[in-house]
């Protein structure tokens, strides 16, 4: 083995704290970057999941205290929801100037069954006239849905017999969703017929909130408005005209959570820089310290023998050691953490998360780890540099 | 040596919490009608920190170094096994959003890592015999 590699290890070995806490502060720093990193990926990924989830322009939804909130929660926070109005209000709507396409959605909550399950979010939509869900769905399950058939979102327990009871009734799920990253994960798909045959059977079971006839009811109408008209406008005219319902731009919603979500990154940012920075000052400190005590041994070394750069390339050799084991320690950690935390995230933000894909997971990881390694080496040789520059007549005269 | 005393004792107070918290902050999806795997991952967990906690504290007695290796050794093997008990050894609820998933494993992972973590830094410092 190369003589100059032989005693960067051998340096390594006898100074075991020093290695230790040099490569447990570098960690710090990679495990901070790499869990922000994934938190804001994660969140960004969410975001944009929800505004292609997003078709309609406007949305019609019955008036009430906090129905904007249920509706939300449907959406984005998979908290299972139904609210009805009469579905009159749809031909009202449709014969407003400026409505392009409008189509009604049906939801239902089912109740808890036993293991494995909770609490699902059950959407009806009407294949006829449908322009939002259709076009995501299609690519799960290209043909018509038929009645008692459903496409369920990714987070959906789905036995293996592929049948799920809802209200007593044996529905086929036919297909599963990507990830969204929103409440459409914990949802089932269907045509508004299979959702009326549901809400039948809980009313003859005793256990539906309502009592309503679900032929005569609708639980939101999503509109496309015709272009060159203004959005806001026909929101007013809606809630002006339409009696007992609230109309709300789509952009609104989004608008709401973007501003979440930059709090939210920009916190998580913070934190990380001001981990970086504290952990940075650390490393330097120790590292300065360690090299100004280890003077006398440079000096030595020089006088056997050893040149600048023969020493440059020890020292070199045990940062790199360092700097490596330290970014991958901090990458692995901060990978297996963000792995187990992944489900908490997703369930406790409170907002859409769409945790990366497996492969760009691990790319990001590589590219933590190599970039924590370079970086490190970069901040710490300058003092290495300026250390070694030092006569060895004025270290001995020290 | 007093920091490796203070060690000790955080090992055993991080292990206490685990198993306290899996009893009711932390606890998995509730028995019902079926007992879920993640009954049974809480149950191999509280032994294994049960186990962790006795060996910090057995450490406490002695001042002798290849002891304290030796169980400093157990333990990182023991913290090891048990941040794969969930969902890798024994299989938790299939869906990712009940307790199990949400509280109960990511628990147990980052309170095994700490604690492997603060092991691996006893077995690198504490090298040099004790005073006599």
């Amino acid at each position: 083995m190369n003589v100059k590699l032989k005693l960067a290890l051998a340096s390594l070995k006898h100074n075991t704290a020093r290695t230790f806490y040099l490569t447990v502060l570098i960690s710090v720093i990679c495990f901070s970057v790499f869990v922000g990193e994934t938190v804001t990926s994660g969140l960004c990924g969410g975001m944009e999941s929800l505004k292609k989830r997003l078709g309609a322009d406007i949305i019609v939804i019955p008036s009430g205290k906090n129905r904007q909130q249920n509706f939300e929660g449907i959406l984005l926070g998979g908290k299972p929801g139904f609210f009805y109005m009469p579905n009159s209000v749809l031909a009202e709507i449709s014969r407003i100037d400026g409505v392009e396409m409008v189509t009604a959605q049906f939801y239902l909550a089912s109740l808890t069954a036993d293991c494995c399950s909770t609490e699902l979010q059950i959407m009806g939509f009407d294949p006829d006239s449908d322009f939002i869900v259709m076009p995501w769905l299609t690519k799960s399950y290209a043909k018509k849905l038929q009645p008692g058939e459903v496409i369920a979102g990714s987070d959906v327990f789905v036995p293996k017999t592929g049948i799920i009871k809802i209200y007593n009734q044996d529905i086929k799920v036919v297909g599963s969703m990507d990830k969204t990253g929103t409440g459409l994960d914990f949802t089932v798909f269907g045509n508004t017929d299979t959702v009326k045959l549901m809400l039948r059977s809980a009313q003859k079971l005793g256990v539906s909130a309502t009592d309503a006839d679900p032929d005569r009811v609708v639980s939101s109408v999503m509109i496309k408005v015709r272009d060159g008209f203004d959005k806001s406008d026909i929101v007013n005219t809606i809630n002006r005209t339409v009696a007992g319902v609230q109309a709300f731009e789509n952009r609104d919603m989004v608008i709401s959570f973007t501003s979440r979500l930059n709090h939210m990154t920009l916190m998580i940012k913070s934190l990380v820089a001001f981990i970086c920075v504290l952990a940075m000052i650390m490393v330097i400190f120790v590292f300065s310290v360690m090299l100004n005590e280890r003077k006398n041994e440079f000096g030595v070394l020089k006088i056997m023998g050893f040149t600048v750069r023969s020493l440059l390339a020890v020292v070199f050799c045990e940062l790199v050691f360092i700097c490596a084991a330290g970014s991958l320690t901090g990458v692995v950690m901060a990978a297996v953490w963000s792995l187990s935390f992944k489900s908490f995230l997703e369930s406790e933000l409170g907002v859409p998360f769409l945790f990366d894909g497996y492969e760009s997971f691990l790319l990001h990881a590589g590219v933590t780890a190599a970039a924590g390694t370079v970086l490190s080496l970069l901040l710490l040789l300058p003092f290495v540099l300026k250390v070694l520059s030092v006569p060895t007549d004025a270290v001995m005269r020290e | 040596m007093l920091k490796i005393k203070i060690a000790d004792i955080a090992i055993a107070a991080i292990e206490g919490v685990l198993v306290a918290g899996l009893f009711s902050f932390w606890s998995p999806c509730p028995v019902g009608e079926h007992i879920m795997g993640c009954h049974w991952v809480s149950n191999v967990t509280v032994a294994l920190s049960s186990a962790v906690i006795l060996l910090s504290l057995l450490k406490l007695l002695s001042g002798e170094v290849l002891f304290r290796r030796g169980i400093n050794s157990a333990v990182l093997l023991i913290s090891l096994i048990q941040a794969f008990v969930p969902g890798w050894l024994i299989a938790i609820c299939a869906h990712e959003h009940m307790r199990c998933h949400v509280y109960s494993q990511p628990a147990v992972v980052t309170v095994a890592g700490i604690v492997a973590l603060i092991t691996i830094g006893e077995l690198v410092l504490d090298r040099k015999p004790a005073a006599v």
